[in-house]
């Protein structure tokens, strides 16, 4: 299985406590379900459930290696070694 | 044309963009919603490279729990409405530039008219609802955005340009759930002075623009991303107005 490095953002990294970690996962999904698995509590801040399975939250953008995944194919997207997973939920405040 | 006073006070900008630029600064007009963390900085940057005419909106008064990051309000300055404190400073600043105050809501109904008469429009609001009015203001008028938010020591900004770029819908299709946000001063203080930033090269058409590249600033670590973003087909904002 590919080891991807995912970086958090905004209050995913408050939550986690780490903006940087190493996770296993051939694809963008496999590689948020070990996220959310390591840090239930970004579930809910990552995730809608849907009736058809997961699905992101609108506002959050996951870039695989600088593009986003919306324009690749999104969460079945695949994950390759060193790929680098940016999860990016907006802040809002002025 | 320049006075003696803007030859002087604009000598070292001008040796970057020389007096045509300082002129086409002078001429320009920039709509600035929002009059808090990220409005103050954008006003002040603006109005000392001598931007001709400032106009702000915000419907807030200043409260004590400002006074953190919003730098253009006082102590003094508490229940006073925001617009009116930043429009005096800025007087005081840079008598030579002209800056309109506006103590109003934005809505549906007026964005359209507050934002017709700008070369550009800076998006320093607090929350998302009225983001995409705007948005749909900039859309609908063809004029640039440069979008910018922040929390705790985290911040982002990006410029629209109507037609050309990702609009805001593009980028957060949704917003994000408001809650009372954690903030330090310098967050919106590197936040608003990055939107300044591209205010200033839009209006002198130098350097690149963050057109489709949304920069994220995280100030905890010192590092500062931007990631590619491209339209999306099906943006209900803008899907529309697609080349």
């Amino acid at each position: 299985m590919a080891e991807v490095k995912v970086r958090l953002f905004a209050n995913l990294k408050e939550v986690a406590g780490t903006s940087e970690l190493i996770l296993p996962g051939d694809t963008v999904l496999e590689v948020l379900e070990a996220l959310v698995r390591q840090f239930p509590d970004l579930k809910d801040m990552i995730f809608e459930t849907t009736a058809s399975g997961p699905r992101l939250c609108g506002y959050v953008n996951v870039f695989l290696n600088g593009d986003n995944i919306g324009h690749l194919d999104g969460l079945w997207t695949n994950t390759s070694n060193n790929d680098e997973l940016g999860v990016l939920p907006p802040v809002s405040g002025g | 044309m320049l006075n003696e006073n803007e030859l002087q006070r604009y000598h070292r900008q001008m040796l970057m963009f020389d007096e045509a630029g300082q002129a086409r600064l002078k001429r320009s007009r920039v709509l600035i919603a929002g009059g808090g963390g990220l409005g103050c900085p954008v006003a002040l940057y603006l109005a000392v490279a001598g931007v001709g005419c400032i106009d702000i909106v915000d419907r807030d008064v200043v409260e004590m729990s400002n006074l953190n990051r919003q730098v253009l309000h006082w102590e003094r300055d508490i229940g006073k409405p925001k617009v009116f404190s930043i429009q005096e400073k800025i007087r005081k600043i840079n008598p030579d530039i002209r800056i309109i105050a506006r103590h109003e809501t934005i809505t549906e109904d007026n964005v359209l008219e507050l934002a017709k008469d700008s070369d550009i429009i800076v998006d320093a609001l607090d929350n998302f609802y009225t983001r995409y009015l705007l948005n749909y203001a900039a859309l609908q008028s063809g004029i640039p955005l440069v979008h910018g938010a922040i929390r705790g020591f985290d911040g982002q900004v990006i410029t629209i340009v109507p037609g050309k770029t990702a609009c805001l819908k593009c980028v957060f299709p949704s917003a994000p759930p408001e809650e009372p946000f954690p903030v330090i001063g310098v967050t919106p203080g590197i936040i608003g002075t990055l939107q300044a930033n591209e205010v200033i090269k839009y209006l002198l058409q130098v350097g690149e623009l963050l057109e489709g590249r949304l920069l994220v600033w995280d100030g905890l670590n010192t590092k500062i991303n931007t990631f590619a973003i491209k339209s999306r087909d099906n943006c209900e904002a803008c899907g529309n107005l697609k080349y």
